[in-house]
């Protein structure tokens, strides 16, 4: 059998990276051939569903390349697309997709070189981690992943992220970027929950004990995540089997 | 009678070109007279350009094509200038326009070419006659004009009155007509700028190298059609002789050049880095090939040229010997090639060559001598036009200005500044006329493209073998047949050229196009020029999408060939799959604030503000000392002998004079807000003040560094040029003294690897000065290479005739400085005769290193520009775009940009303003409409993209339904960073859509949905 070749896909911002890029090209600086890349304007513009999108078609390996901090053409973005990195790696790190597939980094347009070197590099990464396909599941993974990040309060919380930190609440508040940061993640873990037990509802009716039984989670839990994906809409009561109610996935079924 | 609001500019190079487009798009008449039967001069002829190893003609295509196209630019091949009467402001000029014998009816289809009775006879000047061409031709495929010619010396019919003709029978529209006359036309304009290049030195003079008489001994010139993919062999390497593939190839350097034998003694400044790029490109073709260049001293003085250097010896491995080849000997069987050569200790040695190029040098052409007696423009003793190195853009004759070579040998982005500084000069003496003779570019109306079903036209470029040599592209464009909406697809040998891009045109209507897609180079530096074709042909200009197959594909996977195919089919389906779903975007313009700030209030700094002024525009100067001048106010006189200090009071003067210059000295910028046309900027100074503006030149310098080396602050003695001039400007008695100078102190060695470009002119200035006043002193300069380059040659002559002794050294031996019994004792090796040199000195001056100037990155990060890895700001062009930075709005002048002389500083500032002034020019700048858009339906009014937005372009309003976001368009930059983060996803960022993204990540993917 032939070497494995990883898919890579790379987002390049066009002031920096896509410039370094194309002088990879003019200095004749040689890499392997498995990156296709996107241009966007801005590292700023990558949303994190793009990079599941990726990943749930069967790209083993994304890279963001953004302008080095302090060079944005756009001031900020690359601030906000590193939030979004570090949102989307913990994201993938719930579903069960390495996050080592996902690599956010810096070139700048005098740095063809260095981006040669990037390039190579990530590429060997990803080939030695082996295609995203022997991770069992990984479209309904990168799917589920796509939703997560998809979730109006976690966009919302990774969106303020740099402004908060870097000019301070309205309210002049100190705020922990720590705790800030395991609020995050801890509402990446709920949803990925609310994700799971979606999943489970996807073809039938059921009650909380057969879903808790199979997610191996506990009832209560369970029960609470049901309710309060019954009030986001997501699911509905259909019946009673006895004195228990069974559930099913509202039309749609995503928040 | 008033000015005319035309110029006339003569010569079609890329000075010519440059000068007609700033000319043109200020708001000027242009006639562009050309000799030649094509514009495009010798930089069309190049393989790469230095020091990026850039396509040549990929990079001047789109301006080939521009200046083809403009309105305000009437094109005159093949024409001559007769006579040129009146004066400034108001010229006649007689041309005669020579019989093409082929009329506009030609077609470029080039079957007349293969009919002609002597197809494939004759040679063909563009590949220096080793390719054959008919009597009846266009001078290359991606000719400006693309209009054939007969040459009437040549065709048997013309010359003789006898033919077959079967040119007329081939030709299907009828273009050929023999009966066509020389015509002359008189056009009047206000001003000239003369641009007619320069001519190789004819090598056959120097018959000890036997050129001419030995097939394998070629010109550079000739060694570049050789690399060219479509040069004579087709971008293979061979030799003349058996058309075997070269193993050793020589390069011999100064041919005709620092040679007062053949009557040059000035150096030709760029064959030095040519040498180096053509021993680069031949390795990368084929790289058994050893390369070894022969030369006196290497000579790579400009940005980025020492870095270059470096990377041939160290990366490339390609040989450099120090040595003047005397001569070359052939073996007659074999014709092999023999150098007879000494090295720098002293060995002899004969070596055998494949292949030797001679590095010929530039010398004036008959169409100088001819314009000049024509306009009555003085010559300098070499034959070029003289001029003050100070004013190299104004000619003897007022009204007439001069870029390029037709001053003096000098590289393309040194020609092409000059071009916009000539174009500088020339829009002042005619402002009053701006507009008056030219109308704008009209467009056919734009075909409404919403809701139909879309038709893709995908074209694959070859780009020479740039692409074509890695890439199989009849095998993508066949996989991109085959792929949806793809209604044509076809491959082009250079999809930039003039005559495939009336193709385009020809093949959107024919096909219906509505969406197009290239497989090409990059979107950043060819987009513009595809999108106004597609525009011409009635398209939206954002129906376009690029897929960059050679910059990210074949360049950089150059063995890997089927891979490097898949990859571009890859590429080639994601952007068909994007432009499935790509919208036409209404364009969008805003008013123009007429006003330039400038920073920096030194030479480039004053002399751009001047400029700004004389062509009717008000400029802000800004400097942070509390006095005008900058480094001039540490220099006192040139090579020249000017009188520095009396300059800089003249300059001070003027600028103070001015009414539309309003000066800030002690201020400095705070902060810089806004985009190309409409600039905020804070300025501080006791007091904060804002100003608006519509351009920035920036031309902040640089400064001497402070050299760590060579008891440099531990013992008086030692001081740099610059103190050392400020001693002899004040007659400081030298008599009986010894002064040693050391060269590049802090350049070309590791951590600062770059040449800092004037410290040997600044050395022999002022070696030459202390020998003029103190004649019973000696004089020693150190130095690695002099780097006298252009016609301070003849300065260093000088040097050495008045007893300046010079000795070299390698970075590795650097001399060694100590404080001796009766003075400083330097200690050199001297290379030469191999042992060393105990110099005791009374005065040790060192050529420090020129570093960017302080603060320079700040300023960098308030402009959002990029600086270079030695921390000089960096252009967006490195040959083209020389003043011009990738963010609109934004020039370059001076120093800040590298290392210069005081009169390239001062060309530069002239280009700047010119570029500034272009924009200055226009009431309305059109902005990019890629900007983003909320969908009022979906916004919940979170003011999420509010608080993200870097440029406040978003704002809440209270809507019907609460509170929602809108954007306003002028502020927008289409980051998309509000469109990445909304949590309700109501925002699209225009032409980079959630779902075009999306549709291109599953083309990737394999699927079209």
């Amino acid at each position: 059998m032939s070497e494995f070749e990883p898919k890579i896909l790379g987002f390049l911002c066009n002031w920096c990276s896509y410039a370094g890029a194309d002088l990879a090209g003019v200095s004749r600086v040689q890499y392997p051939p498995n990156i296709r890349v996107i241009r966007v304007m801005c590292s700023g513009r990558v949303d994190p569903h793009f990079i599941f999108k990726a990943f749930e078609m069967g790209i083993d390996g994304v890279a963001v390349l953004g302008c080095h901090i302090g060079d944005c053409h756009y001031q900020s973005g690359n601030h906000q697309a590193e939030k979004k990195i570090e949102l989307t790696s913990q994201a993938l790190k719930e579903v069960g997709l390495q996050p080592e597939r996902l690599q956010l980094d810096w070139v700048s347009a005098a740095e063809g070189q260095r981006f040669g070197q990037l390039i190579t590099s990530f590429t060997d990464k990803i080939r030695e981690l082996g295609p995203i396909s022997d991770i069992p599941d990984y479209q309904n993974k990168a799917k589920l992943g796509g939703n997560i990040v998809g979730v109006t309060r976690l966009r919302w919380l990774v969106g303020k992220e740099y402004e908060i930190f870097e000019k301070g609440n309205v309210y002049k508040e100190e705020i922990d970027q720590d705790e800030y940061k395991n609020i995050m993640w801890q509402n990446i873990e709920f949803e990925f929950k609310k994700e799971l037990i979606c999943s489970a509802l996807a073809e039938e009716p059921r009650m909380v004990r057969d879903i808790a039984e199979e997610l191996a989670l506990p009832n209560k839990l369970v029960f609470d995540y049901i309710t309060e994906m019954e009030n986001e809409g997501r699911i509905h009561l259909v019946d009673f089997d006895g004195n228990l109610p069974r559930y099913r996935l509202a039309k749609g079924g995503e928040p | 009678m008033s000015e005319i609001g035309a110029v006339l500019v003569a010569g079609g190079g890329i000075g010519g070109i440059q000068s007609a487009l700033d000319m043109a798009d200020a708001g000027f008449k242009v006639y562009l007279v050309e000799e030649k039967p094509a514009i495009g001069g010798v930089m069309a002829q190049l393989d790469k350009t230095f020091p990026t190893n850039d396509c040549s003609l990929c990079i001047l295509s789109p301006k080939l094509v521009d200046v083809g196209r403009h309105p305000n630019v009437e094109l005159l091949t093949y024409s001559e200038i007769e006579e040129v009467s009146g004066k400034v402001g108001n010229f006649k000029v007689k041309i005669k326009k020579k019989a093409r014998y082929v009329t506009d009816a030609c077609v470029g289809c080039n079957l007349c070419s293969d009919a002609c009775v002597l197809a494939n006879r004759l040679p063909n000047e563009f590949d220096e006659g080793i390719k054959k061409r008919s009597a009846i031709y266009i001078p290359y495929p991606q000719a400006v004009p693309l209009r054939y010619v007969i040459n009437e010396n040549q065709c048997l019919l013309l010359k003789n009155g006898k033919c077959s003709q079967k040119c007329l029978e081939a030709c299907p529209s009828n273009a050929i007509d023999f009966d066509m006359k020389d015509e002359i036309i008189e056009v009047n304009v206000g001003a000239i700028i003369m641009a007619p290049g320069y001519d190789k030195f004819d090598a056959t003079v120097k018959g000890e190298y036997g050129y001419g008489r030995y097939p394998n001994v070629i010109t550079s010139l000739e060694f570049e059609r050789i690399l060219s993919a479509s040069g004579p062999f087709d971008g293979q390497i061979l030799r003349p002789s058996d058309h075997k593939k070269p193993g050793k190839i020589a390069w011999i350097q100064c041919v005709g050049s620092r040679d007062s034998t053949v009557g040059n003694e000035y150096c030709s400044s760029v064959c030095c880095t040519y040498a180096i790029k053509e021993a680069i490109i031949a390795k990368e073709h084929e790289p058994t090939i050893q390369p070894t260049i022969f030369f006196m001293d290497m000579r790579t003085h400009g940005k980025d040229f020492e870095e270059y250097y470096n990377r041939a010896k160290d990366k490339h491995e390609i040989r450099f010997i120090r040595c003047r080849v005397p001569d070359i000997s052939e073996d007659p069987g074999s014709k092999d090639l023999y150098i007879r050569f000494e090295t720098e200790e002293g060995e002899l040695h004969t070596e055998k060559f494949d292949l030797i190029v001679l590095s010929v040098g530039f010398e004036p052409g008959d169409s100088i001598k001819s314009l000049a007696e024509k306009s009555g423009i003085q010559l300098n003793q070499y034959g070029f036009s003289k001029n003050s190195e100070l004013n190299s853009l104004e000619t003897s004759v007022p009204g007439i200005y001069a870029c390029g070579a037709f001053t003096g040998p000098k590289d393309i982005p040194e020609t092409v500044m000059e071009a916009s500084g000539a174009a500088a000069k020339a829009s002042s003496t005619i402002m009053s006329q701006r507009n008056k003779l030219v109308s704008s570019k009209e467009y056919p109306d734009e075909i409404d493209v919403s809701g139909k079903e879309p038709r893709i036209g995908v074209f694959v470029c070859h780009c020479g073998i740039n692409i074509g040599a890695y890439v199989d592209v009849p095998d993508v464009v066949k996989y991109a047949k085959t792929l949806p909406n793809v209604v044509h697809a076809d491959e082009n040998l250079y999809t930039c050229s003039q005559d495939t891009q009336l193709l385009l045109v020809d093949l959107i209507k024919k096909h219906d196009l509505n969406r197009v897609v290239i497989a090409s180079c990059s979107p950043r530096t060819h987009e513009p020029l595809f999108q106004e074709t597609i525009r011409e042909a009635g398209l939206n200009p954002y129906l376009f999408e690029m897929a960059n197959i050679r910059d990210q594909c074949s360049w950089v996977h150059m063995e890997e060939h089927d891979k490097a195919t898949a990859k571009s089919k890859d590429l080639v389906s994601m952007a068909v799959n994007k432009a499935r779903l790509i919208e036409s975007l209404p364009p969008m313009s805003m008013g123009v604030i007429q006003k330039a700030l400038i920073i920096g209030g030194g030479l480039a700094g004053m002399t751009s503000a001047l400029a700004i002024a004389e062509q009717g525009y008000e400029a802000y100067l800004v400097e942070k000392e509390a006095e005008l001048g900058g480094n001039l106010r540490n220099l006192h006189y040139d090579l020249e002998g000017h009188d520095i200090a009396k300059m800089l009071d003249e300059l001070v003067k003027k600028v103070n004079a001015s009414d539309k210059i309003q000066i800030f000295t002690d201020t400095k910028v705070s902060n810089i807000d806004g985009f190309i046309g409409n600039f905020h900027t804070t300025l501080e100074s006791e007091k904060t003040l804002e100003i608006d503006h519509g351009a920035i030149i920036l031309a902040t310098g640089a400064q001497e560094s402070k050299p760590n080396e060579y008891l440099f602050g531990d013992d008086e003695r030692v001081v740099t040029q610059l103190d050392l001039e400020a001693r002899l400007s004040k007659g400081e008695d030298l008599n009986g003294k010894t002064i040693t100078m050391i060269q590049c102190v802090g350049s070309r060695e590791e951590g600062r690897p770059y040449c800092s470009r004037i410290c040997c002119k600044d050395a022999i200035k002022n070696a030459l000065k202390i020998k003029e006043l103190n004649p019973d002193s000696q004089v020693f300069i150190l130095y690695r290479d002099m780097r006298t380059y252009g016609y301070s040659e003849k300065q260093y002559k000088e040097a050495r005739e008045k007893g300046v002794i010079f000795i070299r050294f390698d970075v590795e031996k650097k001399p060694d400085v100590k404080k001796g019994q009766d003075g400083l004792e330097v200690l050199i090796h001297d290379l030469i005769l191999n042992e060393d040199i105990l110099i005791n000195t009374d005065i040790l001056a060192l050529s420090p290193a020129i570093v960017p100037r302080e603060g320079s990155e700040e300023l960098a990060k308030q402009l959002k520009v990029p600086l270079n890895s030695d921390g000089f700001f960096l252009e967006a062009h490195v040959k083209l775009r020389p003043v011009d930075f990738a963010t609109d709005g934004i020039f370059v002048a001076g120093m800040a940009h590298s290392p210069k002389s005081m009169g390239e500083t001062i060309s530069q500032a002239y280009a700047a303003s010119s570029r500034a002034s272009i924009l200055l020019s226009k009431d309305t700048v059109s902005i990019e409409p890629t900007i983003s858009s909320i969908d009022p339906e979906l916004c919940v009014g979170c003011g999420l993209c509010v608080m993200n937005c870097p440029y406040n372009a978003i704002e809440l309003k209270l809507r019907e339904g609460g509170k929602k976001a809108e954007v306003i368009s002028v502020s927008c930059k289409g980051c998309g960073v509000c469109g990445a983060s909304c949590p309700h996803l109501a925002i699209t960022m225009k032409h980079f859509t959630d779902n075009e993204i999306t549709a291109q990540i599953l083309a990737y993917g394999g699927d079209y949905k």
